[in-house]
């Protein structure tokens, strides 16, 4: 049993690309913020590993599914390559918890890793929202922006649940009756908004209100009648 | 026949909820609503009378409170047969961790 160098390499690529994709999948908005975390190099890791044993599982059997010669080595390398997502994924049966559903085989252990990747990523994430609103809401007044900078952002994307929008307009009734300081509650509104409609949305809405959200400005005048 | 699907506007919901909130709103209630939302800052998620005990606020605010918290989608009750149980949620956790960074002046701790 011999493993070619470009065999193993094949091999270890299938396996790793599986575990991009299931990541890309997952965090589809920013998916290299999660291929940088330890946990998901485990888990293209743990991909790879699993498609490499399978190969060497294949060879040490001498399996050649009835072709010969590079055929069969190539066939080999493929089998393994994808076998091994199969059978880490696969639940060999589910056992029921009280009102719960536990899948029984590799892929617990698959979601248990994914399961790290979530929280690893959601802590990564969470540092650079705090920096990037921190820095996006500096000198945004809270009493001038809580009414114009979503209804500003809620317009660009146009297509916002009215479910969501309604569930904003609590939040923002909320903060303004918050025995809080106007910078927290407008940090507060800031990593509302972002969770929304992203980070570039929320740049660009405050840099376009400019002036009128920002304190020390004369406030807009949103109840105004129009004249005419 | 009536069409059952919703039709969406840019944010006239959002301003229409705005307003009827703020009708809605208690001094009282939503000083109770940032005092739970401190407390589990620090626990993540806590027996209903737990929180009522270090939230020291009348019943009725308390409950207002709660309320608010849920719908704005901050905070999940789970009823348990023992009681309830509240819990953060990733929203109300970034919300309890900006309040915790910040004093009372606004300044990063």
């Amino acid at each position: 049993m011999s493993i070619l160098w470009y065999e193993w390499l094949t091999v270890i690529g299938i396996g790793a690309l599986i575990g991009i994709t299931d990541i890309i999948s997952r965090y589809r908005d920013e998916p290299d913020d999660a291929l940088g975390t330890v946990p998901s190099i485990f888990y293209l890791f743990v991909n790879a590993a699993a498609s490499s044993l399978t190969l060497i599982c294949i060879r040490a059997f001498d399996w050649t599914f009835g072709l010969a010669g590079q055929q069969a080595a190539w066939a080999q390398v493929l089998v393994a390559g994808f076998g091994a997502m199969a059978i880490l994924r696969a639940s060999l049966w589910t056992v029921q918890v009280g009102e719960q559903s536990i899948p029984i085989g590799l892929s617990g252990f698959l979601d248990s890793i994914l399961g790290t990747v979530d929280r690893a990523v959601d802590r990564k994430r969470a540092q650079q929202r705090a920096e990037s609103v921190s820095v996006i809401m500096k000198d945004v007044d809270f009493d001038k922006a809580s009414q114009a900078l979503p209804s500003y952002c809620f317009g660009l994307l146009q297509n916002l649940p009215t479910e969501e929008q309604e569930k904003f307009g609590r939040k923002v009734a909320l903060l303004s009756a918050a025995p809080m300081h106007n910078r927290v509650k407008s940090l507060l509104l800031g990593l509302s908004l972002m969770n929304l409609v992203g980070e570039k949305v929320l740049e660009t809405a405050v840099a376009s209100l400019g002036a009128d959200i920002r304190v020390g400005e004369p406030a807009p005048k949103l109840d105004e009648e129009p004249r005419g | 026949m009536e069409k059952s699907q919703q039709p969406q506007d840019d944010f006239g919901t959002f301003l229409s909820s705005i307003n009827r909130a703020m009708k809605q709103e208690k001094n009282g209630s939503s000083q109770a609503s940032i005092r739970i939302v401190r407390y589990l800052a620090h626990t993540h998620d806590a027996r209903i009378e737990s929180i009522m005990m270090q939230v020291r606020a009348p019943f009725n605010e308390f409950s207002d409170g709660l309320r608010e918290l849920s719908e704005a989608g901050l905070i999940k009750v789970d009823d348990e047969d023992d009681g309830s149980v509240i819990e953060l949620t990733d929203e109300g956790q970034r919300w309890a961790q900006t309040m915790i960074d910040y004093d009372d002046d606004g300044d990063e701790l």
